[in-house]
């Protein structure tokens, strides 16, 4: 290179456009080498440990939601009057100000409170509203009692959640498949962690509701995945992690019983009773004897394991489904169909006519139950409930599908107005903003998000990208369950994404669409990280392999770890 | 020598010497008796020495062994292990969701409540309740709300397997929880006007609507007519409460032609409970606010005709013999008229109701 360099200056004079492109070219050159020689030392400062590079990472990320949220004022959601029901499990009330209705700045802190009887759950019915939030509140409350207070401090849930996330991108750096080299592992859990620091995800964290068990919850699902799809048979670790995860995720919020499905179809993917059981589970079977079972039989056998986490998560779900309010169910039918479907049509009466209601109702097209007109008092409303169920209004999309495609697009909207709703506070009172001031510290996917805005459409374009990447994965890398992993966690997203994006628009439709599409708009966010990591693993030569000093001693014939037998 | 045998010799030691300086001091026979005593008692240790030791070291074996097992466990017996602890770890950590609050302690049934209870509602979800189970308080202490009645459901209401809903909770209000009965209560003529007082109608709890109880009570709860959030505390019962001079705060005032305020606080008229349907001409003027003057003057002469007969009942004499006359006030879609007794245009606003002043 020297040598070419040196003798180059002599042609400067014959051409001196020649020269200057030279120079431009040298420089690039030099700039290129330097940049190899950075990525060099910074490669070589890495810890070599998996494990330590992983901490690092965690303690990073938990450090920045920490200062994300608490500095330079602690930034939050406020409360919107749903806050209570969940809250009052541990013995706490709003302020009396604040009490029941929407208010112009975050309180932080909300005192303790004895409730009699039914005081505490829905409004009114006082019916419970369970949530696996409550574990995260519990541990806030029990935090709060050792740095002395009497109540909550959302703080310190922000705080706990903070440490969550830290944990989760610790764990993503250390389960993505070894296929890809460490400093895009570490940039692949990054931009997981940016995205669980934006302004539209993180304000959760520091609020009343149950969505940071959600968020929380489906972020911690995804190493989970990751681990237990890169075994060949699923371990006991793995499946218990995923189904751990995965019941904490689903108990969060009624709509996150859309995870089960695909989570159900994950955990039956590969068997996942150990091999010597595989002949007989109580005792060792003689060597002699030969087993006879149908194919079928064998399949569910070699997946009792699976299918015991599995009914488990089935019983949690539906005990859970079965202990939520009643209450909930007539409020969002009422949403559904005076807020979402009468507004949206061209014939009101006739749709109130299909389910079998008073087309004299239709003047309540556009109320909430709440709202000033709503026709929850007239007289035809009586029997409301028992005429709309998810089911019937499900049949009623299904049998017009012009309906349906304008209900998606009204979904798709929602989910593109992604931290744009108004009616919740951010800040505390001290913050010296106005009322109803939006965060905006760190907001990278929001503002990314007005794109989609514009157009909401390609929410479906960045859907069927990740749908053909991560079927192109799984198709490319059949041998491979470390790769194929990233691929089935694509497909996992979008599935659920999905379920969800129907289910909270068979029920509760325009009704605060912006705040019940945000796990929706959470996993498609992570869904940047899969295509990342799909990426990093695309080149055959980005191969870990882990030296194993028994390896020779064992067979030459068989490689030791199923990537190196795929890329040999 | 081992450890267990060196302490062992050494607590022997010890024992011999106290016991034999004991008996040098001791001169009686009771101090004699005494020291036969810790005879008996190192005779008893002599006996229970080898066996403790005994069970002592197969105590300390089988646990090394227990150790040594599980340092020299291979890697499968591990991996349960932390498979066991990690299951039950899970497990406990999801069930905190069930984890259930105790708020029953301390609650009476809701048939408990009589008439006359009083009632503490701190919060807006306990004004807001089906039920409130919480204890009474004694009327004369800090409360919220007033037990005015109770009654046992009927019909449909009483045969449905679920409570009703809360809409039609309140649309059933005005029936089970009659005004007549809260006037009644209030001790209120025809011309005196309930004003910051609410009424809640309160049913059993669920657990209670499933063992067949179908007792209902009717509450009069403190509302602070300009922050509808606030729940305001009283001391002391509402009954008969319109006859004495504290009803001024339960009674409407106006400072001005619209601004609504209690006659506990300075005012220029006050409400003889009388209303009526503002003619067309009257709302075609645009919200009171806006009212010119002239469209003022001509509102009021018909407002004064209008109200001159309830205000003269609320004074108990006609208008023109007294210094008050007949105003008209209206809500804010100017669709009814409120009738009022004003003081005199020039005499500085007053504290306290003029109905006293009348009985």
């Amino acid at each position: 290179m020297n040598m070419t360099l040196t003798e180059k200056p002599s042609s400067e004079s014959e051409n001196p456009a020649k020269a200057k492109w030279w120079r431009r070219r040298r420089s690039w050159s030099e700039y290129r080498a330097r940049l190899a020689e950075l990525r060099t030392r910074v490669l070589l400062r890495l810890p070599r440990s998996r494990n330590q590079v992983a901490a690092i990472t965690g303690l990073v990320w938990a450090g920045i939601t920490t200062l994300r949220m608490l500095w330079p004022v602690p930034a939050g959601l406020g409360d919107a009057g749903d806050g209570e029901r969940v809250l009052c499990q541990i013995g706490v009330a709003p302020p009396p100000a604040a009490m029941g209705t929407s208010n112009g700045y975050v309180d932080f802190t909300w005192d303790a409170h004895r409730y009699y009887g039914e005081t505490c759950g829905v409004p009114t019915t006082g019916e419970r509203y369970w949530s696996s939030q409550l574990i995260l509140l519990r541990l806030t409350t029990w935090l709060g009692g050792l740095t002395g207070v009497d109540g909550i401090d959302f703080r310190l849930l922000a705080v706990l959640c903070s440490l969550l996330v830290g944990v989760a991108v610790a764990l993503l750096v250390r389960v993505l498949p070894a296929s890809i080299p460490i400093p895009m592992r570490i940039l692949v859990a990054s931009v997981t962690g940016l995205v669980m620091i934006d302004s539209g995800i993180a304000r959760f964290f520091a609020s009343p509701y149950a969505e940071p068990a959600a968020l929380v919850g489906v972020l911690l699902l995804c190493p989970a995945l990751l681990w237990l799809l890169q075994q060949r048979r699923y371990t006991w670790g793995a499946l218990l992690a995923v189904t751990g995860t995965g019941a904490f995720a689903i108990l969060s919020k009624t709509q996150m019983f859309s995870l089960l499905p695909p989570l159900v179809v994950v955990l039956l993917l590969r068997p996942s009773l150990p091999e010597r059981w595989h002949g007989c589970l109580l005792s060792r079977p003689s060597r002699a004897s030969t087993i006879r079972r149908s194919r079928w039989v064998h399949w569910v056998r070699v997946r009792i394991p699976a299918l015991a986490m599995i009914a488990l998560l089935a019983l949690a779900t539906s005990i859970n489904m079965a202990s939520q309010p009643k209450r909930y169910a007539e409020i969002n039918a009422y949403s559904q169909i005076f807020t979402t479907m009468l507004p949206m049509s061209p014939d009101p009466e006739n749709d109130l006519r299909w389910f079998g209601l008073d087309p004299s109702l239709a003047k309540g097209a556009g109320t909430n139950i709440y709202s000033p007109g709503t026709v929850a008092f007239d007289p035809a409303y009586d029997g409301f409930s028992e005429a709309v169920s998810v089911a019937k209004v499900a049949m009623f999309y299904l049998s017009q599908p012009g309906r349906l495609v304008k209900l998606f697009d009204a979904g798709l909207n929602g989910m593109a107005g992604y931290n744009t709703e108004t009616y919740m506070a951010n800040y505390p009172e001290h913050a010296g903003v106005g009322p109803y001031a939006k965060e905006t510290r760190v907001s990278l996917f929001s503002w990314l998000s007005n794109a989609y805005r514009a157009v909401a459409w390609l929410l479906v374009a960045q859907w069927l990208l990740v749908l053909t990447v991560c079927l192109t994965v799984l198709r490319h890398w059949r041998s491979s369950p470390g790769r194929r992993s990233v691929g089935i966690l694509g497909l996992f997203l979008l599935s659920a994404l999905s379920i969800q994006f129907w289910a909270v628009m068979m029920t509760e439709g325009q009704n605060e669409i912006f705040k019940h599409l945000i796990v929706v708009d959470l996993m498609m966010l992570l869904t940047v990280p899969v295509l990342i990591a799909a990426w990093a693993q695309r080149k055959n030569n980005n191969i870990e392999v882990e030296f194993d000093p028994d390896a020779d001693s064992r067979t030459h014939a068989e490689p030791n770890r199923p990537e190196e037998r795929s890329t040999a | 020598m081992s450890g267990a045998r060196r302490r062992l010799v050494r607590a022997r030691k010890l024992c011999s010497r106290l016991t034999s300086a004991y008996a040098a001091r001791s001169r009686s026979a009771t101090i004699a008796s005494k020291a036969a005593l810790v005879r008996r008692a190192t005779r008893a240790i002599e006996w229970l020495r080898p066996r403790f030791f005994q069970a002592w070291s197969r105590c300390r074996a089988t646990s090394a062994t227990f150790v040594r097992t599980v340092r020299n466990s291979d890697a499968r017996a591990k991996r349960n292990i932390g498979a066991a602890v990690a299951t039950v770890l899970t497990v406990a950590t999801l069930s905190l969701v069930w984890y259930p609050g105790d708020t029953w302690a301390g609650t009476v049934p809701s048939s408990a409540q009589s008439v006359g209870s009083c009632h503490v509602l701190q919060i807006r979800s306990e004004k807001l309740n089906f039920s409130d189970v919480r204890p009474p308080v004694p009327c004369t202490a800090p409360h919220q709300a007033e037990t005015i009645l109770t009654g046992e459901l009927e019909g449909e209401l009483a045969a449905a397997d679920t409570r009703m809903s809360p809409e039609r909770r309140l649309m059933v209000m005005p029936e089970l929880c009659p005004e007549s009965a809260v006037r009644e209560y209030l001790g209120a003529g025809a011309r005196d006007e309930a004003y910051g007082l609410g009424v809640l109608l309160r049913l059993p709890t669920a657990h209670e609507w499933e063992h067949g109880i179908r007792q209902y009570r009717c509450e009069l709860v403190v509302e602070d007519p300009e922050d509808p959030l606030r729940i305001p505390t009283i001391t002391g019962s509402l009954r008969d409460i319109m006859t004495t001079p504290e009803s001024s705060r339960f009674r409407r005032c106006w400072t001005g032609f619209v601004e609504e305020t209690t006659c506990d606080r300075p005012h220029r008229s006050e409400s003889v409970s009388s209303i009526a349907n503002a003619p067309d001409w009257v709302t075609a003027f645009g919200p009171p606010e806006q009212f010119t003057a002239e469209q003022y003057r001509q509102f009021q002469r018909w407002a004064s005709k209008t109200c001159d007969a309830t205000v003269k009942e609320f004074l108990g004499a006609p208008v023109q013999r007294t210094r008050y006359h007949a105003r008209g006030h209206l809500t804010p879609d100017a669709g009814v008229l409120r009738c009022s007794v004003a003081s005199p245009a020039d005499q500085a606003p007053t504290t306290g109701s003029l109905a006293p002043e009348r009985k």
